[in-house]
């Protein structure tokens, strides 16, 4: 890229220096002789003669053309005016060949812009397109120099004549594009042969840099689809491509006989080394990260004007395009310079790839300017100059190519790395996020936990709260029961005491009777009357005894509704339970001599004082205590073998500020649906005039009500009975705890 | 003779006063008058002869209308000279009324139902003096 140009053109270049060279040998009218065969064979440039105008005439050999213009075929179209003027002419070439010459086979190779017909002694050789008189018709060809055997005539002077038409648009394009007219060329079998290798050679080569260029285009582009981002890549792959053009057109060039379609090869050849250059600009601008500016810019600019200025720029030759070409490298230099300066990544690949470039083309440039025959010397089959220009052209885009893959790579390489950072941060990440469901599970499993034991809790406390509730239902039907038996009570006491009265007062008046007038009677009058007063008597006395009877019942009821008639005073609950257990259980004895049972006290040596009612509190252990008897007494009589009679009084001081006595018996125990009704009033097992069935009602009417304490029963028929009675230490306890209840 | 006013709203109270003193009615050492509530006592008081007469008045506390212990509080105001003496009878022996009726100036408390043994001593005591 930097200055190059396609290989043909340079050695069509140096063809054409050579040419004029050789014009500078003056010409004869004589026939030319040719005796030997130089290495690089004969361009027939001296000798000829041209007529306009078109007689066919004029190909025989005889014909006089002593008044025909000297003229050199082989100059470019734009210096033959005669040529272009009369559009269509003849050339003819009269030459001798020498003995040694003779000996050889000699083949006529045609290079043209034109359209001829080539004769020799009369005698048609070839036809290159189409001649014709009228210009829009003349079709020109390039032959390619393609071998034409020459059949000489024997001996002396052999005549060359060329029907040749002029191609008019080549008047409009730079004689760049059209180095020569017509010209013909003198080989030998060697010579062709070399000729043939070198054309080879100059085609491998151009297929080699297209198919490489068409190549890297095709990998950079496919590097640009995967990651678009990397613009760098398409721009690479656009100038590769570009350059994969140029090749393409210059190394097929000479295969295409039209020369339209030739000449629109070569510039698109040209265009598209150009275009590439200035792409391959973009993409440095890409590589370094270069914010694109005026300079681009500018250089389209300079591009098409320069493009222009080639194709129709007359007298420039190819200097638009070598100066256009140093302008982009100059740039493309400052961007790799600017680049290096930066230490921008790998910005020396790119700088050793023009680097290389740059000198073998000084080189190349110097050796054809000094010493070009070096340039044409073979190392390993292959011209040092398709070595120098092949590799100067190559590298770099070679380096580019490879800076481009380096990167590729890294940011390949640096993705495989944040790729194994993200996994590992991805399964720490999962990791942690099990533990934290673990940590979550763990926590939901013991809030469920508690949540259970909250819920047993409160199922607890809601089963309290029901059993309280019963009770408080319990002992406000107890209330109004014992309310219901006072009022009664005070009802049924005043015809009762009518009833004893009138009772006792009757036996006295039946007594007075007896005393006083029944005296007075005749003896067996007396007597039957009497006996009536005593049965009368009798009856009253009768009435009296279930009269005094019901009064105890009601005077029990009475003391329900009776309010506290004893003080609060501290007392010691141990002796005043020891001394009830005494009083009872000798009571008892008094009665039944042969009873007898293991009485039992444990009291909390600790209790203190309990601030109570003495006579009160008293009542209810010695009713508790007399059931408690009554209970084993019964059992007793059952007879069970081993039986032994027992009753335990205990106390103890809880910590809640309450304490409790105890009294349990090994007696009958009572039955479920009795135990409901023990606290009723009148409720009584005892057979009738043992007991009232007030006891137990009144002790829980003294225990609750005059206390505010509780009393409850524990039983198994058959086995036990225990009753517990707790009681407030003081005052305050009994307010708390009306209080809470009221709640 | 000493003149006793019993107040009970119980009609019987009379015929049982009656039989249990009769001895005593037909010896001429008591004689008894009975009204059947506290306004009747009063009105029974307020005529001229009886109130001079009657040296006691024995009272049931509880009874319809004016109770025992109004009756007792406007006599103690009605009349106090010369102060009769009162005796309270109540079914209901509990500490309040018992209070309320010895500071209204009852000379005697005494329960239902009447121990008649206790209270003839009691009136024969008063006889004496």
């Amino acid at each position: 890229m930097h200055c190059y140009l396609p290989i043909k053109a340079l050695m069509l270049l140096a063809l054409v220096c050579a040419i004029r060279a050789g014009m500078a040998q003056p010409g004869t009218s004589k026939a030319v002789y040719l005796d030997k065969m130089p290495p690089a064979g004969i361009v027939l440039d001296n000798g000829w003669k041209f007529q306009a105008g078109d007689d066919e005439q004029w190909a025989r050999p005889n014909i006089n053309d002593r008044n025909w213009q000297p003229i050199n075929p082989t100059l470019p179209p734009r210096q033959l005016p005669q040529v272009r003027q009369a559009g269509i002419g003849w050339l003819r070439l009269r030459f001798r060949v020498g003995p040694e010459l003779q000996r050889h086979a000699l083949i006529l190779s045609i290079f043209q812009y034109a359209a001829s017909e080539v004769y020799l002694n009369g005698q048609l050789l070839r036809q290159y397109g189409v001649v014709s008189t009228i210009p829009v018709l003349v079709r020109a060809y390039w032959p390619n120099g393609e071998p034409i055997e020459l059949p000489l005539a024997d001996e002396g002077e052999q005549v060359l004549a060329v029907r040749v038409a002029y191609w008019p648009p080549l008047s409009a394009f730079n004689e760049f594009f059209a180095p020569t007219f017509f010209q013909p060329r003198l080989n030998g079998l060697q010579q062709m042969e070399q000729n043939f290798k070198q054309e080879a050679k100059y085609k491998v080569a151009d297929m080699l840099l297209f198919g490489a260029l068409l190549l890297l285009s095709t990998l950079h582009i496919a590097f640009y689809a995967y990651n678009p981002n990397q613009q760098a890549n398409f721009y690479f792959a656009l100038y590769t491509l570009a350059e994969a053009c140029a090749f393409f057109c210059t190394g097929f060039l000479d295969d295409v006989g039209r020369h339209g379609l030739r000449l629109g090869m070569d510039i698109v050849s040209y265009a598209s080394l150009q275009i590439g250059s200035v792409l391959a600009v973009r993409a440095l601008y890409s590589f370094f990260y270069m914010r694109v500016g005026r300079i681009y810019y500018a250089l389209w600019i300079a591009n098409i004007f320069s493009l222009l200025l080639l194709m129709f720029g007359q007298g420039l030759s190819w200097y638009p395009t070598v100066g256009f070409m140093l302008l982009v490298t100059a740039e493309q230099l400052r961007i790799t310079l600017g680049a290096l300066r930066q230490a921008k990544r790998a910005a020396g690949i790119i700088a050793l790839g023009f680097g290389i470039a740059f000198v073998l083309l000084l080189t190349f440039a110097t050796l054809s300017a000094l010493r070009s025959e070096i340039l044409h010397q073979e190392v390993l089959g292959i011209p040092l100059h398709t070595m120098l220009t092949f590799s100067a052209f190559l590298s770099p885009v070679l380096a580019i190519s490879l800076f481009l893959a380096c990167r590729f790579a890294l940011d390949s390489r640096l993705l495989m790395i944040k790729l194994a950072q993200v996994r590992r941060l991805s399964a720490q990440a999962t990791a942690q996020q099990e533990e934290k469901q673990q940590l979550l599970a763990q926590q939901n499993e013991l809030l469920e936990q508690q949540v259970q034991q909250r819920t047993a809790a409160l199922q607890q406390t809601l089963s309290n709260l029901q059993a309280t509730q019963q009770q408080l239902i319990q002992s406000e039907k107890m209330a109004s029961l014992g309310e219901l038996t006072a009022g009664i009570a005070h009802e049924i006491q005043n015809p009762l005491n009518f009833v004893n009265n009138f009772a006792e007062v009757g036996v006295d008046l039946l007594t007075e009777l007896k005393a006083g007038p029944l005296l007075s009677l005749a003896d067996r009058e007396r007597k039957s009357a009497e006996e009536l007063v005593d049965d009368l008597s009798q009856n009253l006395e009768k009435i009296t005894y279930h009269g005094k009877r019901a009064d105890s019942i009601v005077k029990g009821m009475l003391e329900h509704s009776r309010a506290s008639r004893g003080e609060r005073q501290p007392t010691d609950l141990n002796a005043l339970a020891d001394e009830y257990l005494r009083l009872a259980y000798h009571g008892l004895r008094a009665k039944h001599k042969d009873f007898n049972a293991t009485l039992t006290t444990d009291f909390d040596k600790n209790l203190g004082l309990v601030e109570l009612v003495p006579q009160e509190i008293g009542r209810v252990l010695l009713n508790l205590i007399n059931n408690a008897f009554y209970a084993v007494q019964q059992r007793q009589r059952l007879g069970q073998p081993g039986y032994r009679p027992e009753v335990w009084v205990a106390t103890k001081r809880l910590t809640n500020g309450q304490v409790v006595v105890w009294v349990k018996d090994n007696g009958m125990g009572i039955p479920d649906v009795i135990r409901q009704k023990i606290f009723h009033p009148f409720f009584t097992t005892k057979p009738p005039g043992e007991g009232t069935g007030l006891g137990l009602s009144l002790s829980y009417d003294i225990i609750t009500k005059g206390h505010g304490g509780t009393i409850t029963v524990r039983t198994k028929p058959g086995e036990y009975t225990e009753f517990a009675v707790s009681l407030p230490v003081s005052q305050e306890h009994v307010q708390a705890q009306t209080l809470s209840y009221s709640i | 003779m000493r003149k006793i006013l019993v107040v009970d709203d119980e009609a019987d109270v009379r015929l049982l006063f009656e039989q249990r003193f009769r001895r005593e009615i037909r010896e001429g050492i008591f004689s008894f008058s009975f009204t059947f509530s506290g306004e009747e006592a009063l009105a029974y008081l307020e005529q001229e002869p009886h109130y001079s007469e009657v040296v006691l008045i024995l009272s049931d506390i509880n009874m319809p209308g004016m109770s025992g212990l109004e009756l007792l509080r406007l006599i103690k105001k009605d009349h106090p000279i010369p102060p009769p003496l009162v005796m309270m009878i109540t079914a209901y022996a509990d500490a309040g009324s018992y209070d309320t009726a010895m500071k209204l100036g009852a000379n005697d408390f005494l329960s239902k139902p009447l121990d008649f043994a206790t209270l003839r001593q009691k009136l024969l005591l008063l006889n004496t003096t």
